[in-house]
């Protein structure tokens, strides 16, 4: 793959390459490039141990809404705790893609993920509307990496929605069912997923209720009606069925 | 009975009646309809056994009786119409 070298200097613009440049400039160190960098390499550790709260180059804060508040979308957010998080904005492994000329969208898709994922593994949740703030992108182009990421990989991303069971999202709900049809353990599946034991047994009793309505052959406009669920979600559960249980014909 | 009536006799909120009248639908309709299995009928409703036993009664007797309003409620197009301002918080209807 043709790599592009205008992406490369991007590396050398950082905290480091400017304390190189300053013991190079400012007291003359010039010939001793290894050992700057590693007098360099030294210095970057003691600020990292001395002050691990700052914000680095590359990085930024934004709050999120904490994974342990409480669930569902009747609250709205004011009242619900919140945490700071720090996000990667830029790092070598972004730049190194773009030297690469890997598809812009793949780094796009890759590092939206990677945002829910660091969020979460702060103890907040970022919403879709989160990200789409963060990233100056649509709300509905977030979404759709989401899902298409879900689906190719069959793991579920931490955003809030999935988390704290907020909207009309489906694709969690398929992996989790999906993974318990594979014989998977109810709370091993929870483990797997982020998601309580609460959230995966209420998914799998929905699905085994759309399973006894299809048994019945009634139409999925009538399986709402009974059940209240959205066709989509419906669909999906239907949609299993079919793959791990061999639908009606069995 | 309109709802408001039914909201001051029973001194149940417009949403609680918006869900008993949910499930009442629910359940007439895999009964009625589908002819499911009252254990089915539960499992699929997502209420208890019993639960759906006594809504059935209440079913029967007006299906005795004969009521527009039953008509209404097993028509899934018309009950949404019927639930939608208790949903909403309109009670005066």
């Amino acid at each position: 793959m043709k790599k592009k070298k205008s992406y490369a200097s991007l590396k050398h613009k950082s905290f480091r390459q400017s304390v190189i440049q300053m013991l190079e400039n400012d007291f003359k160190l010039i010939g001793s490039g290894k050992v700057i960098e590693i007098l360099v390499d030294n210095v970057i550790s003691l600020i990292e141990k001395f002050m691990p709260d700052r914000i680095p180059p590359g990085y930024t804060m934004v709050s999120a809404i904490s994974k342990d508040a409480p669930k569902g979308h009747h609250r709205g957010v004011k009242g619900l705790p919140q945490v700071p998080v720090k996000l990667t904005i830029v790092n070598e492994t972004l730049i190194n893609r773009y030297i690469n000329n890997e598809k812009t969208k793949l780094i796009k898709r890759d590092y939206v993920i990677g945002l829910f994922r660091e969020a979460y593994e702060q103890g907040g949740v970022l919403s879709s509307a989160d990200a789409a703030l963060i990233l100056k992108m649509s709300q509905a182009t977030i979404s759709k990496y989401v899902r298409e990421y879900m689906e190719k990989n069959d793991e579920i991303v931490p955003t809030r929605g999935f988390i704290h069971d907020i909207g009309p999202s489906i694709s969690h709900k398929g992996i989790i069912v999906g993974r318990f049809l594979r014989g998977e353990l109810p709370n091993n599946v929870a483990k797997a997923t982020n998601h309580s034991q609460q959230a995966v047994d209420r998914y799998i009793k929905d699905y085994e209720r759309v399973k006894i309505c299809t048994k019945q052959k009634m139409e999925v406009a009538m399986i709402k009606s009974a059940t209240g669920m959205s066709k989509k979600l419906i669909n999906k559960y239907q949609e299993l069925f079919n793959v791990y249980e061999g639908g009606i014909n069995v | 009975m309109n709802f408001y009536d039914i909201q001051q006799k029973t001194y149940h909120s417009p949403e609680a009646i918006a869900r008993y009248l949910t499930y009442f639908n629910r359940i007439v309709i895999c009964y009625a309809k589908q002819k499911m299995k009252i254990a089915d009928i539960a499992s699929v409703v997502n209420i208890s056994l019993e639960l759906v036993i006594k809504y059935l009664k209440i079913y029967e007797v007006y299906l005795e009786k004969g009521s527009d309003r039953l008509d209404m409620i097993l028509n899934p197009a018309e009950f949404e119409n019927l639930i939608l301002p208790l949903k909403k918080n309109k009670v005066s209807i």
